[in-house]
């Protein structure tokens, strides 16, 4: 059998190495071929070793050799039945070269905070004689003009009730969306479009002026309302168009059982649009908490100042403080990376399906 | 427009075959017709009625309901009628409030402010095209002299124009090789999170990475131009006037290209394997199999990428903000529409209505991109 492994071994590299080709396709994960390749019958050669092996089965136990046939290919074959995987390695060390360099900025980044001023200046690539300190995290956590601290906290007071109730509202006018016709609703159903092509910069001047003659202007309530007001749009669609694949049939069932449309709403359509939903929380929290023209025209007192908003200040006069401003960066991005990491499934099929479909 | 023979026109009965709920007197005609544009608005005015009826509309029926049993079948599609509405309007009235107020409204408010004359945030006379004019002559958003000359500043709209047409081809194609690259290989996801990362970045934080990147001597850039030799070449990239955009595109193109990979990927998962594999028998090489098999599937996506790329760079403004503050940097050189919107509409001299007219002078650009997606769908 040993024979046998050498060739299908041999035969699915071959083929491995040819689709090297992007075809997406997930039959290329196992890249050994053992799990599916070693069945003969799937390749054009493997039906006469399949039919020498049933053969081999029933000779005497006498008759079998002591060692095994020679190979019928010399390892120059051999090589030249791997030269595609070779290409793949290639493949591989492009791949990863390239994601490397992709990231250097941030590794730059990173390395700019925890190293002091003069060792930055000098090139945070120079690893002779690194010192590493976290001076520069509690310098920004603690920065004079608006401690970084504070503006988290503030980051965090307004992302989350913006997320919660974009979520809770978008659910609810997406429903009617999906499954009902009303008036206007073609006309509801442009503006959000043209909402979501709109710069942020087109509803500052009115909502400045809302928020003012309202009291709300400089306030977390006014931000967290302006960005609810500007989330709505893209969620209503996305929920939308996710209701639209849930079938009819289940919530006319319910309907027979009775079922008023709020407990439709609440016993089924929620619970089936649990992964939509974390798709639009994840996407909008990174959205909101990452905003910064927003938080930059309607917060203007320091204590209110959001992170992203407080990161430009710290650039200074004359000599960036690069080790500052690094330091800030990172606090302020961990939180939608990691959140971005953990739910990474959900945030790419919202991201697709929201701009795709 | 009625709510009912809207209903009617739209099958409503097939929707709600098993309706429950029904009730006597729908006919009792009481005319009320102050706003029936929004049937929803209409029914909050009492969403706690349940009786239908008496304050539903009332009109004399769609053709089709005319016949024996009128008036039974009439009652019963209001009483639908007032049910559903109720519903209706307590699931987007809220929502949809908000929406209006915050997003429609302040957009509608700067089409109109646009035509008026403004003393500083207080709206004043009407002036027509006034600021329209004013706007298009600004040296800040066009400087036709020094488009001639090809010099910065040009002003924020053709820059911002630059900006879209070196940034989406860019950032498309090497969304796609990268897609391509890593479409089959073990730890993609991983690959795909390093290239990704930066468009889960804040913005800000992005222009404060060029910054730092092309900074004269901590900077990376000006580091690999002196070992491969260019030492004439260092420079704080952006702060120099006439390359500071191009550096500063490149740091978009860095960051979009992940969004770009990540809407291609999904559209190469799609693509069905055998396809290619049997395109690989029929002989077909690589060039061969991405023109024929794999490219008129992505084809689709691209248009998507191509848009949201424009949008994207139209709404350009943290990168831009944190390189060079509230004036585009250095004597403007690569302020885009978005700065210039801010600096008209809150830093001093305010000039609100031009300030909405550079921002509609943005949606009127990318309106049209958005209605292409809507009818692709």
């Amino acid at each position: 059998m040993t024979e046998d492994d050498t060739t299908d071994d041999s035969i699915e590299d071959t083929t491995d190495g040819g689709i090297d080709e992007p075809s997406a396709s997930d039959t290329s994960d196992d890249t050994d071929g053992d799990g599916t390749g070693s069945e003969p019958v799937a390749h054009p050669d493997g039906g006469a070793s399949t039919a020498a092996g049933a053969r081999d089965q029933y000779i005497p136990a006498a008759e079998i050799p002591d060692s095994r046939p020679a190979r019928d290919r010399d390892w120059a074959a051999w090589l030249r039945d791997h030269a595609p995987s070779l290409r793949r390695t290639l493949t591989y060390v492009v791949a990863i070269g390239v994601a490397i360099l992709w990231i250097v900025p941030f590794i730059g980044l990173f390395m700019a905070s925890l190293r002091p001023l003069s060792e930055i200046i000098g090139g945070w690539w120079q690893l002779e004689g690194m010192t590493l300190t976290l001076e520069n995290y509690q310098r920004a956590w603690e920065y004079q003009t608006a401690p970084l601290g504070r503006a988290l906290i503030n980051t965090m007071i307004v992302t989350v009730p913006a997320v919660l109730v974009v979520m809770l509202l978008g659910a609810m006018a997406a429903y009617p969306f999906a499954r009902f016709e009303f008036p206007l609703k073609t006309v509801i159903f442009f503006a959000i479009l043209l909402v979501m092509a709109a710069p942020p910069e087109l509803v500052a001047m009115g909502n400045y002026n809302t928020l003012r003659n309202t009291g709300m202007f400089d306030t977390y309530m006014g931000l967290i309302l302006v960005h609810i007001g500007w989330g709505l749009g893209w969620v209503v669609l996305f929920l939308r168009n996710y209701l639209l694949g849930i079938p009819e049939e289940l919530e006319e069932a319910a309907r027979i059982d009775g079922a008023s449309r709020f407990q439709i709403f609440r016993t089924i359509i929620l619970p089936l649009s649990v992964p939509a939903l974390v798709s639009v929380a994840v996407i909008q929290f990174t959205w909101v908490w990452n905003a910064f023209f927003f938080p930059l025209v309607f917060m203007r007192s320091p204590d209110l100042y959001l992170a992203p908003q407080v990161l430009p200040l710290m650039r200074g006069r004359l000599q960036v403080d690069w080790g500052l401003v690094a330091a800030g960066s990172i606090m302020t991005m961990v939180v939608p990376i990691v959140l971005f990491l953990l739910l990474e499934r959900y945030y790419t099929r919202g991201m697709v399906a929201a701009v795709v479909d | 427009m009625d709510l009912r023979s809207h209903l009617d026109a739209v099958g409503f009965d097939r929707l709600w075959p098993l309706s429950t709920s029904g009730d006597g007197d729908a006919t009792a005609g009481n005319g009320t017709s102050g706003d029936d544009d929004d049937a929803a608005a209409n029914e909050t005015n009492d969403p706690a009625q349940t009786d239908g009826g008496s304050t539903v509309h009332s009109d004399p029926g769609p053709p089709s309901a005319s016949g024996g049993g009128l008036s039974r079948r009439v009652s019963r599609r209001l009483g639908i009628d007032h049910e559903k509405a109720t519903a209706l309007a307590i699931f987007l009235l809220p929502g949809m409030t908000l929406f209006a107020i915050f997003s429609i409204g302040p957009i509608a408010y700067s089409a109109v402010g646009s035509f008026f004359s403004w003393d500083a945030f207080t709206i004043g006379e009407f002036v027509a095209f006034e600021n329209w004019v004013e706007t298009f002559r600004d040296p800040l958003i066009i400087n036709w002299e020094n488009m001639r000359e090809f010099r910065f500043p040009m002003g924020a709209l053709p820059q911002n124009l630059l900006w879209v047409v070196i940034h989406v081809p860019l950032s498309t194609l090497l969304g796609l090789g990268l897609a391509l690259l890593f479409a089959d290989l073990k730890g993609r996801r991983i690959l795909r999170s390093m290239i990704f990362l930066g468009f889960t970045t804040p913005t800000i934080i992005i222009g404060l990475i060029m910054l730092f990147i092309y900074d004269p001597q901590a900077g990376i850039f000006n580091e690999l131009l002196r070992v491969i030799g260019l030492e004439a070449q260092v420079r704080n990239w952006t702060q120099s006037p006439q390359v500071a955009i191009y550096a500063l595109i490149a740091g978009g193109v860095w960051v979009q290209t992940g969004f770009s990979m990540l809407l291609y990927s999904s559209a190469l998962a799609a693509v069905d394997p055998s396809l290619i594999e049997s395109a690989k028998i029929d002989g077909a090489g690589r060039i061969r199999r991405f023109r024929d098999v794999i490219w008129p599937q992505v084809r689709p996506v691209t248009a998507v990428v191509v848009i949201m790329g424009i949008i994207w760079v139209l709404r350009m403004f943290d990168i831009v903000y944190a390189a060079g503050g509230s004036a585009g940097g250095p004597n403007h050189v690569y302020s885009v529409l978005g700065i210039e919107v801010y600096r008209a509409a809150f830093e001093p001299p305010i000039q609100y209505g031009n300030a909405m007219v550079v921002a509609l002078v943005e949606l009127l650009i990318v309106a049209p991109l958005a209605l292409y997606i809507a009818r692709m769908r």
